[in-house]
């Protein structure tokens, strides 16, 4: 019982430490030469017509991937449906 | 430009099974796209689409290379020969399991041809989400429980694709495939955080394959299924984990010679095939069987070179023929017969049981089948690197040839049988599997000359670079 | 429920729906967007199924209604965004006209995922609360 407590807590620790020190070392913040960044902020206003630069990224830039998460949401719906609706005395 | 209408109609036909309740219009959106899919193909293939008119770099790109055109045709042909196997199958309910089918579909073909890694990751979502729903379909006490097992190791496994693709992000700045191609081809040693951040992705995608350490969902998630789910998982599911571990691998430049990628193989086999042996259920000693044949894939995918990557990519479309083929022929007489447990099931069927002995011929790899092709191959290259591991592969092949001769055994040729009927829509699917493995073990030219030029696509990643760039 | 949850609920729903309506389209300028207008739209309609119960709700938000809204608003925003590079300059010269500045395409795209959202939240609601 108490091993296996044991076990649990080091291997919850090193998971812990690999994942602190990896997010360290690799640097995130602002990035001078990140050109991508820099192109979504120039050509927001002017190319898009939005002047929140959130939504052009996520909706123009972007927009296929919130399309993919849209779906997503529409398969979880169905996911729902099928595990949910059974009705009395139904398998 | 075309490439969106495959894509467009699965949606559609999604989204509009739901509202209307209507199964046929889920039927037909899978047949237009399967049709779509192949036309696009034959006029655009090698082409590179924008999304929403950004140059590459800045917006989401698609890219027809040989390897996706490969894989998305393959997973789009076992979809197909599953719907028409479930017409039959799946008669209450069946509009959400065919908009869930529409859904996992657009899934793979999404995955398979992006050229974003992001993008990859939200179609990655599309075909797990739809899969959990998929496996607890009939939502019995079986079903639920796998598809909980399976749910939450697949939730942390998309949560680890992602982490490791925003360390990626924040590494080289981009999230476009070729752009972190040429930032990382620029270095000429990686630093160690790179390797953590490509360990921690390929963790993800093993365990959507159902490689060693990640297997342990599939046995369970098989068993409740429908026999046709049962079947897509075993065919496409390994298939697509293992084309984006390749494609993970390949943008980094690492196919060659990895000796993790083969030790994770054969532990791979030996656990498959160890596991088979003991099981009493039918499906759950076809679902332990599969994790052993994507271990051969994966220790040809581990030698790097291009015969050994030609022999796994035509291993994974032989793989694919042959569990759908078992899935479905044992599917059918478990549906017939009403019980799942060795020694409760016993037909006497003269197709059914053809079918299954042509199954498990090509399963085991004896010659005139396209598995003695694939494993023939594998021996092959295996005993350029290391004999030792040709032995193994023996090994794991003797081991395969007991468990299924049990199973079959024990199906068919037990003394008191009971003769039952297969409906015709059953047996279309079915047919068309078993002429594919003989006329593939007949006249293996053909399925050779595909994957090798599958494979070649991923030694030439200037040329990809330079497509999408350029 | 009880008399004054019920006339409480009916007098404060379409002040919650007003709120979100405005979140979802004014997404191209202050933060909020399709996503978080569709949660708060459908928070306030899970409110009307607590007050009035299943049946209650059914007569002003009927399921099947539901399911077509989700199914046509799908419809326009695969439309929209897989023709965005054909119409996006018409667009925006067209949202300068009518004054509406800073909008552009992702108005009309906000306004269909908002939908959307809402459409599939509100039946998530239905299957939960419906024994």
């Amino acid at each position: 019982m108490i091993m296996k407590n044991i076990a649990f807590a080091s291997v919850l620790c090193i998971f812990l430490v690999s994942f602190i020190s990896i997010f360290t070392y690799s640097g995130f913040g602002y990035n001078e030469n990140n050109k991508v960044s820099h192109y979504y902020l120039e050509n927001s206003l002017e190319h898009t017509g939005s002047a929140n630069v959130v939504s052009a990224i996520v909706w123009d830039f972007r927009g296929f991937d919130t399309m993919g998460e849209e779906t997503v949401l529409f398969t979880v719906l169905v996911g729902v449906f099928t595990v949910i609706s059974l009705k009395a005395g139904e398998v | 430009m075309l490439i969106v209408i495959p894509i467009a109609i699965l949606l559609m036909g999604a989204l509009f099974t739901l509202a209307f309740r209507n199964d046929k219009i889920g039927i037909t959106a899978l047949i237009a796209s399967f049709i779509s899919l192949i036309y696009v193909f034959w006029s655009e293939a090698g082409a590179v689409f924008a999304f929403s008119g950004w140059e590459p770099p800045f917006g989401i790109v698609w890219v027809l290379d040989s390897f996706s055109i490969f894989m998305s045709l393959l997973v789009m042909g076992i979809t197909s020969l599953i719907v028409i196997y479930s017409v039959r199958y799946i008669k209450k309910r069946s509009h959400r399991y065919y908009a869930l089918i529409c859904l996992i579909s657009m899934g793979m073909i999404g995955v398979s041809l992006t050229g974003d890694i992001f993008n990859m990751y939200v179609f990655f979502e599309i075909l797990s989400i739809a899969s959990y729903g998929l496996v607890a379909f009939f939502s019995d006490r079986h079903a639920l429980e796998g598809a909980f097992k399976y749910l939450i190791m697949g939730s942390f496994a998309s949560s680890f694709i992602l982490i490791g693709i925003a360390l990626l992000y924040g590494l080289t700045g981009t999230l476009n495939m070729a752009d972190i191609a040429s930032n990382v081809s620029v270095m000429s040693h990686l630093p160690p955080i790179y390797m953590a951040t490509l360990g921690i992705i390929i963790g993800g995608f093993c365990l959507k394959a159902a490689i060693f350490p990640f297997h342990a969902w599939k046995p369970d998630a098989i068993e409740g299924t429908p026999s046709p789910i049962g079947a897509l998982f075993a065919a496409t599911s390994s298939a697509i984990g293992l084309y984006c571990i390749m494609r993970v691998l390949f943008l980094f430049g690492l196919i060659q010679l990895n000796w993790i990628l083969i030790a994770i193989g054969v532990i791979t086999m030996f656990v498959g095939a160890f596991l088979a042996f003991m099981q009493k259920n039918i499906t759950r000693l076809l679902a332990y069987s599969s994790i052993s044949q994507v271990g051969y894939i994966v220790v040809a995918y581990g030698i790097g070179n291009l015969p050994a990557i030609t022999a796994g990519t035509y291993q994974i479309l032989n793989n694919a023929l042959i569990e759908a083929l078992l899935f479905m022929a044992f599917g059918a007489a478990i549906h017939v017969a009403g019980s799942e447990i060795l020694g409760k099931v016993s037909v006497k069927n003269d197709f059914l049981l053809i079918s299954c002995l042509i199954g498990i011929l090509a399963l085991i790899g004896i010659p005139l089948t396209n598995g003695f092709v694939s494993k023939w191959l594998i021996y092959m290259v295996t005993w350029t690197v290391n004999p030792i591991l040709t032995v193994l592969t023996l090994v794991i092949t003797g081991f395969t040839m007991a468990y299924s001769l049990k199973l079959f055994s024990s199906v068919f040729l037990s003394p008191d049988k009971k003769t039952i009927d297969i409906p015709m829509s059953m047996k279309i699917p079915i047919i068309i599997a078993v002429v594919f493995c003989i006329m593939m073990g007949i006249l293996p030219q053909g399925g050779y000359v595909v994957s090798e030029i599958a494979s070649k696509a991923l030694f030439e990643l200037p040329k990809y670079i330079g497509l999408v760039l350029g | 429920m009880d008399m004054i949850v019920r006339t409480v609920a009916k007098g404060i729903v379409p002040f919650i729906w007003i709120y979100g309506a405005y979140i979802i389209l004014h997404g191209h300028i202050t933060p909020g967007g399709s996503f978080s207008g569709g949660v708060i739209v459908a928070a306030g309609a899970v409110l009307l199924i607590i007050a009035y119960g299943t049946k209650g709700a059914e007569k002003s938000l009927h399921e099947d209604n539901l399911h077509l809204l989700e199914a046509l608003a799908g419809a326009v925003l695969v439309f929209l965004l897989l023709s965005e590079m054909f119409f996006r300059d018409y667009v925006t010269v067209l949202m300068g006209y009518f004054d509406i500045v800073s909008a552009g395409y992702v108005l009309l795209l906000n306004v269909a995922g908002g939908v959307m959202v809402l459409a599939a939240l509100i039946t998530i609601a239905y299957m939960f609360t419906r024994r």
